[in-house]
């Protein structure tokens, strides 16, 4: 299963909430990053791919808001997403900094209590 | 048929001038335009600059006369004649001011501003353009077109918003018209973060308030400079919760504590730009001022600039001293103006 943010949501994409801009990171969360992870979840789907070119510099704010929330969200629910994120979710992007920086934010949001 | 001089053609106006007052006087009926049009009168400072203490101090001096009008529906007219230079970030905060005077419909009936009047002396001729680049004269209401032609003014473009209003990142982009690959710029995932900066903290929940930015596009260095006239970096600190304030506090004012005084605005900045710590007090919060830092950090070629007014406080850091500078003034700037300033080439496509 793929999510190419830029055509399947935006590739203006801004901030954490609908108050920031129209395009934000906890919109794309809900409608698009965690049915895909509840779908991996459920036996659906074998493997995620999120991939990010084509999105116009995405700032951290949506960057950590999408993934990092995404966690926080799963959490809530009671479900453990680590072994997900290091077996089953791939992040295809081809800015090694930004993408480093995507990663930081998922292990600290999986690290928080 | 003799010639009329031009002091015959000037004695005739006011003649002509003069009859037409006394008609009017004596018509009864009411004038369309008062005899005396202008309520008050001020002069803009010969420069347009916050770094120096006198330059500030008499701007600022400036801008609050702006506010103080004496009686309701007032007419004033703001004289650029003596203005010989002005700063970007110092000419933004103009126009921040001017757009809330202008706003404030129960206190003016119009602002007016009068330009240099020597078209000759390029000096007026630059501050004459860059009025109307800045879109001064519009915000008045002033059908005044000055073609840009000084290579200092060409190239600056002004955005503005609300920051009760959600923002439009392609508007954004496209102000910015970053004509390198736009979907890998730095400057515009920072400038992104400067905005959402102003939305989170600016202002109290709730009031609303205006954010600026100027842009300015030149070949391989860009220039950004992001304005907004709520509370300040220091007065968001103190606004969040208790954890937070200690925080920040005790990170970076050990000294002040010593000394028995409060922190200072800059030592607040500094806090800030150095430990990112938000106004909500979250853990993942709070990325854009570290990251506006880690930008001019990361740049190994000299120019990069990063200097953030806030209130009293000024703290500047440049990719030639990376050791950053720290300063207080006397005067508050009332608000918080971030600059940037970043050579960006090919091979210096720096990595955020």
């Amino acid at each position: 299963m793929t999510i190419n943010v830029a055509k399947d949501y935006s590739p203006f994409v801004l901030g954490r909430f609908p108050t920031d801009s129209l395009y934000n990171g906890h919109d794309f969360m809900e409608k698009h990053l965690l049915p895909a992870i509840k779908k991996l979840l459920s036996g659906d789907e074998d493997t995620l791919l999120v991939d990010l070119n084509g999105t116009y510099s995405p700032d951290p704010s949506f960057l950590e808001e999408a993934f990092g929330g995404v966690i926080r969200q799963l959490r809530k629910e009671n479900i453990d997403s680590s072994a997900l994120w290091r077996e089953r979710i791939v992040i295809e992007y081809n800015e090694a900094a930004q993408k480093k920086e995507i990663m930081s934010y998922i292990r600290e949001a999986l690290s928080a209590r | 048929m003799k010639k009329v001089t031009t002091k015959q053609r000037n004695w005739q106006r006011r003649q002509s001038f003069r009859k037409r007052k006394r008609q009017r006087l004596n018509s009864g009926k009411p004038s369309t335009q008062p005899l005396t049009w202008w309520s008050r009168s001020i002069n803009a400072p010969r420069v347009f600059d916050l770094r120096d203490e006198n330059n500030r101090s008499e701007l600022l001096d400036f801008l609050d006369s702006i506010l103080q009008n004496e009686q309701p529906a007032e007419r004033l007219r703001i004289n650029f004649q003596y203005t010989e230079r002005v700063i970007a970030d110092a000419m933004l905060l103009f126009i921040a001011r001017l757009e809330q005077a202008i706003n404030m419909k129960h206190r003016f009936a119009t602002i007016k501003i009068a330009p240099p009047k020597n078209k000759n002396i390029r000096k007026q001729q630059r501050i004459r353009q860059v009025l109307c680049k800045v879109g001064a004269f519009s915000l008045c209401g002033q059908n005044i077109n000055i073609p840009a032609k000084d290579k200092t003014v060409v190239y600056w473009r002004k955005l503005s918003g609300r920051a009760n209003t959600p923002l439009d990142a392609k508007a954004i982009l496209d102000f910015l018209e970053d004509g390198l690959n736009g979907k890998q710029s730095i400057l515009f995932a920072a400038v992104k973060e400067a905005l959402l900066n102003i939305l989170h903290h600016a202002y109290e929940k709730n009031t609303g308030g205006g954010w600026w930015a100027f842009v300015h596009v030149k070949d391989e260095e860009r220039t950004i400079v992001v304005c907004d006239l709520g509370m300040g970096i220091p007065g968001s600190i103190n606004q969040a919760s208790t954890e937070v304030q200690k925080q920040i506090l005790s990170r970076t004012s050990r000294i002040a504590s010593r000394f028995g005084r409060e922190p200072l605005d800059s030592e607040m900045i500094r806090g800030s730009v150095k430990y990112g710590v938000s106004g909500t007090g979250r853990a993942h919060r709070g990325k854009g001022l570290p990251k506006m830092k880690q930008v001019v950090d990361s740049i190994s070629t000299p120019g990069a600039l990063l200097s953030i007014h806030s209130n009293k406080g000024c703290y500047t850091i440049t990719s030639d001293q990376r050791k950053p500078e720290f300063q207080d003034y006397t005067n508050s700037i009332g608000g918080t103006v971030v600059t940037w300033r970043i050579p960006i080439n090919t091979n210096n496509m720096v990595e955020i």
